[in-house]
């Protein structure tokens, strides 16, 4: 999953859980790899889904599918293919 | 060394998406090279300073989130 460790839900504590929770993809009903990746530091997973939600989320002049494009041409450019 | 490209300039977009996705890339490929007539080319195909601000977070954002997943060795999830 990943080359550092991560917490497994059924290991973490109270507010690790409550985390999960919260950041769960509702469509898919998991846990992201890219969430989970900051189990070890609870403020750094909380502080990476607020932004993500921030950043993403469609207004009307810049859509959510722009947003997307511009999410696949920079991961595209940075050769990540998460 | 490869030039890693990014196919949207063959994609048949339309002017508006074209500049908004060279913006994107010139950030990220030579963030120290941008200037001001980086942004006036957004405002000149009509993307005011929010629309602006929000191209240059998620450009932003996923700079930071690549290296993360590039960087820890994540691997999309299986599909459940």
């Amino acid at each position: 999953m990943s080359w550092i460790k991560t917490i497994p839900p059924s290991e973490a504590d109270a507010e690790l859980t409550a985390l999960y929770e919260k950041v769960v993809d509702p469509r898919s009903g998991q846990l992201d790899n890219i969430m989970t990746v900051h189990s070890l530091s609870p403020r750094g997973l909380s502080a990476h889904f607020d932004l993500y939600c921030t950043v993403m989320r469609g207004s009307r002049s810049l859509r959510k599918v722009d947003r997307e494009m511009i999410a696949l041409t920079v991961s595209q450019l940075n050769a990540c293919h998460y | 060394m490869d030039r890693i490209e990014a196919d949207f300039r063959t994609a048949g977009l339309e002017p508006r998406r074209l500049a908004m996705l060279s913006y994107v890339e010139k950030l990220t490929r030579t963030p120290g090279q941008m200037k001001l007539e980086d942004v006036d080319s957004l405002r000149s195909e009509g993307f005011n300073d929010t629309d602006i601000l929000h191209i240059a977070e998620v450009a932003g954002y996923y700079a930071y989130a690549n290296r993360i997943a590039s960087g820890l060795g994540i691997l999309l999830e299986e599909e459940g």
